[in-house]
């Protein structure tokens, strides 16, 4: 094209007729022009690009793998509701609780490499969702905007940060049995609810970073709970000495004890997925150095306190797409 | 799209799609958004990809996620639509380098970005990325009819513009 003026002079030809063979070549021949000069250009410029907004680019992260989780229960929605169309599809996919982790310092070893990832985490799942999401549990340092942490008056945190990130400090939250490495949580479950804002909206995502293997209470439960306007759906986690877990909907419709739990390797990391029939839950460790409980199984060692754990609920319960779900979050480790 | 691919995609262009929203959107949050949103619509809808490492797919993706930048502008100023070449240019404007890069830009390049972003967008979806118009759609988030008017109008004033080159 360069210098080209033949062909620009054959633009005169083609203006009455810009379907003609020779109009598409002029353009095929001027678009790839352009794109391979363009795009040269944004290569060099993304070798030189200068580290952006750390934080942003970690919300990024987040977002992007609750995007893409999302994206994946859609696909799986949309084959299960073919025949409700997409309004059934629709609602399933707003039942859908993304993720939300417990943990012991870091989640996503390579993607999150700052402490106290959580925030970020939250927020990225919150604003995908668009819901509310509140934090409980101690240590929580910093907070992101769009989150509202609910913080024991006793944690020290950096208020000056969190009303920097327009985060909404709750100072009288439920205080409870101090645990090891500061903080507090929540004993009673419904406690949280107390503490809920008149003004949250309908949606509400609770997130409780749990530090696995801590000195929690015995019998310590805690609760995630999800309303999507009027149907409540129940996501309720029991810590005790180990890791049961288990889902309610209204009322318990699983028990620990008998839930089908599957065992299996996915590369080198042991991944436990838990279904309901309904609903389910897929957990692993991060780094492979331990598995992770259900109290409800004699056959699995309890959880080691180095342990950390992810945790990804889902809409679906087919193992082969939850196994898929598996590997994707694992290369993310 | 292969899930190893797309890793690979995200990993090595999110920080200048990023750029670019933020250019745009001037937002932290809402550039994320749009990166994001982006990234899915390659992954939902685009499994052409030869070379993740080519100048072609760059100016691929550079032009989806502007697009989707553009278009959260619009819906959150809820303003008519604007060049934001002269925005991506504002941010880190160097005179010189400007001029220089002008002088040096291809023919094809000075006709191009002549176009509006949203013509621009179609027009080089489907000639240089060779993407069905209803694939376009699904892209640029327009219907398949919409795709046919852009893309008449961005031949039309292309057609135009060449001759005044010219």
């Amino acid at each position: 094209m360069k210098d080209d003026f033949k062909n620009l002079r054959e633009a005169d030809q083609f203006m009455g007729d810009l379907k003609s063979y020779k109009a598409e070549q002029f353009f095929k021949s001027l678009a790839a022009e352009y794109v391979d000069e363009k795009g040269a250009v944004y290569q060099q410029e993304r070798e030189k690009l200068e580290p952006a907004d750390e934080i942003s680019v970690l919300r990024l992260d987040a977002k992007m793998q609750v995007a893409l989780l999302r994206e994946q229960t859609v696909k799986t929605s949309r084959k299960r509701f073919a025949g409700f169309g997409t309004f059934a599809a629709s609602l399933v996919v707003v039942c859908f609780v993304a993720a939300f982790l417990l943990m012991h310092g870091n989640p996503f070893a390579n993607i999150y490499s700052e402490q106290n990832a959580e925030p970020a985490i939250v927020a990225g799942a919150a604003e995908i969702l668009e819901v509310d999401a509140y934090m409980f549990g101690g240590g929580i340092e910093w907070a992101m905007p769009n989150v509202r942490i609910m913080e024991e008056a006793e944690v020290a945190w950096d208020a000056d940060a969190a009303v920097a990130a327009d985060a909404v400090a709750v100072p009288d939250a439920p205080s409870s049995a101090p645990v090891a490495g500061g903080g507090a949580w929540v004993e009673d479950s419904q406690d949280i609810w107390r503490y809920v804002p008149e003004e949250a909206d309908d949606c509400v995502v609770f997130v409780i970073p749990q530090r696995a293997g801590m000195q929690v209470p015995e019998g310590w439960n805690s609760e995630v709970r999800v309303t999507m306007d009027c149907n409540e759906i129940t996501y309720r986690f029991i810590s005790s000495t180990g890791s049961a877990v288990s889902m309610w909907q209204g009322e318990p419709i699983h028990d620990p004890a008998q839930g089908d739990f599957r065992e299996l390797l996915i590369g080198e990391t042991t991944v436990y997925i838990g279904t309901d029939g309904a609903y389910s839950i897929l957990f692993y460790n991060m780094r492979s150095i331990q598995r992770i409980v259900s109290s409800g199984r004699s056959d699995i060692p309890p959880v080691d306190s180095e342990t950390e754990v992810q945790v990804v609920l889902s809409t679906t319960a087919d193992y082969a797409e939850l196994i898929e779900l598996a590997e994707f979050w694992l290369k993310h480790e | 799209m292969e899930k190893n691919t797309f890793d690979y995609l995200y990993e090595k262009y999110k920080k200048l799609l990023w750029r670019k929203a933020y250019d745009i959107l001037k937002d932290y949050a809402l550039a994320e958004d749009a990166v994001s949103e982006a990234f899915i619509r390659v992954y939902k809808h685009f499994d052409k990809l030869e070379d993740p490492d080519s100048s072609r797919t760059a100016a691929f993706l550079v032009t989806v996620v502007k697009n989707v930048a553009i278009n959260l502008y619009h819906k959150r100023n809820k303003v008519l639509p604007t060049n934001f070449d002269e925005f991506e240019q504002a941010s880190d404007f160097n005179l010189e380098e400007t001029v220089a890069e002008r002088d040096e830009a291809s023919r094809a390049v000075r006709l191009i970005d002549k176009l509006s972003d949203e013509l621009r967008a179609v027009f080089l979806l489907k000639f240089a990325h060779d993407l069905p118009h209803k694939e376009i759609g699904n892209i640029l988030g327009i219907s398949e009819n919409n795709v046919t008017v852009r893309l008449h109008r961005a031949k039309k004033k292309l057609a135009e513009l060449a001759k005044e080159v010219r």
